[in-house]
């Protein structure tokens, strides 16, 4: 029985980062149209960042090199819209070419990491050691504080995205960008904010899962592989399919790791989408027209 | 003035075809200025070989705008096919060469099945992830107690080359070179032939007006798998001349800077054009052979590289985009 | 307050505007009638900044349309209603009136305008949790020109109206725009051949092959069979 509810468990922490990861390509997808290749290197970007900052300040406390990071992922997240994205844009056909800039971004940024970094493996420090004993089964507190994080998160994310001006324009220009611009929206800069929320997303995802799997520059690539697969699963460019989808896979994993091993994972991730997109040709949430 | 529009377009025609046969020529005559460097023919030889994958990705990619990202999948079955014929059975490496091509097709019908009645970048996202799975495949199937099929993470090594008129290819640089762009001529040979038959036609058509070629009864779904396929097969060929080329071959043949690397010759070379992909070919490979002495520098250049070509580059190469993106956009809505 | 100078616009080598001149003073209500396909639409959108001319200019209040984003465009005080919905489908009706406020100029006075949209149009305070993407023809019409409303605008462009509403409807949202220009506002309006359009105009525009064609009173084409056949196809 305790064998079950640590493998659920697993299943609530992996489902959390991928939800993450397919929560910030969905959304920059659906308000931008660019397929995000770098996203996984955002991820990695966190983790190096929060080794950097970790290693230099040591006595620093975890909470606040969390949210420093964040906030500079939040920054990156716009610059790298306006550096990569916006100049492609412009051009005809930017939509097909944005894709093949974003992977040569991806090349460019983990590349980078190998040169500063060199290939040997970072740590980086846990949120909390140790774990809780819950009767028959045990939790350890990091993996606690991914799941709890990751929902906080997503709740923070939805009051974001419903509440605020800034998470409103977001929504109105996925929807309609030509009523986007009537009423006046600078298109541009929410096109940044949503590569800046995306970048957030990506990071809170790396600096909660890079303790358990250390840092490498690739780190961040099989985390946004199945991030993609995620996002199709749930449907392009709708966050709730999305976060279905996440929970559903990272079970799936879950099982399928403790089954056969984890790396007929992503096999058995690509036989379940290919299956759904036979029934269901635009995703669990995707709307068929 | 419709008169001065005839005369121009048939000068670019002329033009054109004066522009082929000078390329062909330079690639039939290179050899004899680099004959002595192994190195120089060793890039062209692989120029060769990046062209018809990149050509077989551009006939997919360009021609029917299916957002394919799976090619590399293609280039490895066909690799590993004839790879497993040779080494495992002995099998002479030409029939290798043709089985590569049917085994890349078949499976390429297989995987386009299901795919191709999908949407724009749903295409792209799955079969991306179809490729992203293979090495695992491959990696299970060099276990010990397949009889180590594939050479798992290794790679089967030790591929006999191929014979010609009595001839062994060998490690003679140069006829792997000529024996290559025989090979090219035929693929480019039979892409022509495709793109003018009434299935390129028919693409043409769903490219530029979706709804008039539907009302006509063009199937695009049809087309789509039949296109797929054959720019599977192509692909599955020129794997598997790689693979012989080499002498061995690993799952690194799936690796992400490949990938990249072959999309950018087909987009710079410029997307449904024919022999865009060929050219994009030289241009890259040999951009990535000099960035070579740069080391760990130097994927970091080449992917600033793609991002400057491709943001600052005029358009016009690449006009074609535009249609496919078109397609994408209605893909998508 | 409003003129265009010798408007050209165009899609690729198709001139769609051709020469234009306008002009919209402040409080009109300016209606401009032409057949389908013929520009009109696309001269809106030229003057509210949502395509850019090829030559010529738009001058409001003696600055240079043309030469703006779109943003400070509707910063300024104009505002495109568009014909085709454009709604934010997935946002409920009260959701799309606040997107509305999005510029600067509108958020002080974003609570009247709010009451007053209500009172222009009450049905859409009953439907206000709503989404968007739910409603009927009429009522996205009402929602696209109240959204108008919400961002304070001195000059409304409104396209086609009254565009596949049925009778009792038209005349309530004639009705309603006559009420937003008693407001002070500026309305340049355009139909096909709804005579309502002219009945409730200032003056009247007719536009043909993307050149106006004629200028005058409503009244006058009203007294002229000749013009009202044009005009109307009566």
């Amino acid at each position: 029985m305790s064998t079950y509810i640590e493998l659920l468990i697993s299943g609530l922490v992996l489902g959390s980062i991928y939800a993450l990861m397919s929560v910030g390509l969905t959304l920059i997808y659906g308000i931008t149209k660019v397929l995000n290749y770098a996203q996984g290197s955002l991820f990695t970007l966190t983790a190096y960042l929060a080794f950097v900052f970790f290693s230099n300040f040591v006595s620093m406390n975890y909470f606040v090199v969390f949210f420093i990071t964040l906030a500079l992922m939040a920054v990156i997240g716009f610059v790298f819209e306006k550096i990569f994205i916006r100049p492609v844009r412009r051009l005809p056909g930017w939509d097909f070419t944005v894709i093949i800039v974003t992977l040569g971004t991806a090349l460019l940024i983990d590349n980078l990491f190998l040169v500063i970094f060199g290939p040997l493996q970072k740590t980086l420090p846990r949120a909390f050691e140790g774990s809780l004993v819950l009767g028959a089964f045990r939790i350890t507190k990091h993996n606690l504080f991914i799941i709890v994080a990751a929902l906080l998160t997503i709740v923070i994310l939805d009051r974001f995205l419903s509440k605020t001006r800034v998470g409103m324009s977001m929504r109105a220009v996925a929807q309609s960008s030509e009523g986007a611009r009537i009423v006046g929206l600078d298109v541009d800069k929410v096109f940044g904010y949503s590569f800046a929320t995306a970048g957030v997303l990506a990071g809170i995802a790396g600096i909660l899962l890079t303790p358990r799997t250390l840092i490498y520059p690739l780190v961040g690539w099989p985390v946004f592989q199945k991030g993609l697969v995620v996002m199709v699963f749930g449907g392009l460019g709708s966050i709730k399919g999305t976060l279905y989808a996440a929970f559903i896979l990272g079970m799936v994993e879950i099982i399928i790791s403790y089954v056969f091993g984890a790396r007929w994972a992503l096999p058995v991730f690509i036989i379940i989408l290919i299956v759904v997109l036979v029934f269901r040709p635009k995703g669990l949430a995707g709307r068929w027209q | 003035m419709a008169v001065n529009c005839n005369s121009t377009k048939k000068s670019i025609d002329n033009k054109n075809i004066f522009l082929w046969v000078a390329l062909i020529a330079l690639l039939v005559v290179a050899p004899f200025f680099f004959r002595d460097s192994r190195r120089v023919m060793h890039i062209l030889t692989m120029c060769l070989i990046w062209g018809m994958v990149a050509e077989s990705w551009n006939l997919i990619l360009g021609y029917a705008s299916v957002f394919s990202f799976g090619q590399l999948g293609f280039v490895a079955i066909g690799a590993y096919t004839s790879a497993m014929l040779s080494v495992h059975l002995g099998i002479s490496p030409w029939i290798g060469l043709i089985a590569a091509g049917v085994a890349a097709g078949i499976v390429g019908a297989l995987i386009g099945l299901p795919c191709l009645k999908l949407h724009g970048i749903y295409v792209g996202i799955v079969t991306f992830g179809i490729s992203l799975v293979m090495p695992t495949l491959i990696v299970w199937g060099g276990q010990p107690g397949y009889k180590n099929l594939t050479g798992g993470t290794f790679g089967l090594a030790g591929l006999k080359a191929y014979q010609l008129f009595g001839f062994n290819l060998g490690s003679v640089k140069i006829r792997w070179y000529y024996t290559g762009l025989v090979l090219l001529a035929i693929v480019l040979y039979a892409i022509y032939k495709i793109i003018h038959s009434y299935v390129g036609l028919a693409f043409v058509s769903l490219r530029d007006s979706q709804t008039f070629a539907k009302s006509l009864g063009v199937n695009d779904y049809k087309y789509k798998i039949i296109v797929f396929s054959i720019s599977a097969c192509i692909a599955g060929i020129a794997g598997a001349f790689y693979a012989h080329y080499s002498r061995i071959i690993d799952p690194s043949i799936l690796e992400l800077d490949i990938f990249l690397l072959i999309l950018v010759m087909v987009v710079l070379g410029g997307l449904g054009k024919f022999g865009g992909g060929v050219i994009g070919a030289f241009i890259i490979t040999y951009i990535n052979e000099i960035l070579r002495p740069t080391g760990q520098y130097r994927y970091v250049i080449l992917g600033a590289l793609v991002i400057i070509v491709l943001t600052y580059v005029p358009s016009g190469i690449r006009g074609a985009i535009d249609k496919l993106a078109v397609k994408i956009k209605a893909g998508r809505t | 307050m409003l003129n265009t100078k010798n408007l050209y616009t165009s899609y690729g080598e198709l001139s769609v505007v051709k020469d234009v001149n306008i002009n919209v003073e402040k409080g009109e209500l300016i209606s401009l009638f032409g057949p389908n396909g013929h520009g009109k639409t696309t001269l809106l959108k030229t003057i509210c900044g949502l395509i850019k001319p090829k030559s010529g200019e738009v001058n409001f209040n003696g600055s240079r349309l043309d030469r703006m984003d779109i943003c400070e465009i509707v910063e300024r005080g104009i505002v495109y209603v568009p014909e085709d919905r454009n709604l934010f489908t997935e946002m409920t009706v009260m959701e799309n009136l606040i997107m509305g406020t999005n510029p600067i100029r509108a958020r002080d006075s974003m609570k009247e305008n709010l009451d007053y949209v209500f009172q222009l149009f009450p049905k859409l305070e009953r439907i206000k949790d709503q989404l968007a993407g739910t409603l009927s023809g009429g009522e996205a019409r009402m929602l696209t020109v109240g959204r108008g409303i919400m961002s304070n605008p001195e000059f409304m462009a409104i396209d086609e109206p009254s565009l596949g509403l049925a009778p009792n409807l038209r005349v309530e949202v004639f009705n309603s725009i006559k009420e937003i220009q008693k407001r002070g506002v500026s309305v340049f309006m355009v139909e096909q051949s709804t005579s309502m359009a002219a009945e409730i105009a200032d003056r009247v525009y007719l536009m043909e092959e993307g050149q106006i064609v004629y200028e005058g009173e409503p009244s006058e084409v009203f007294s002229d069979s000749k013009l009202k056949q044009v005009f109307f196809g009566l």
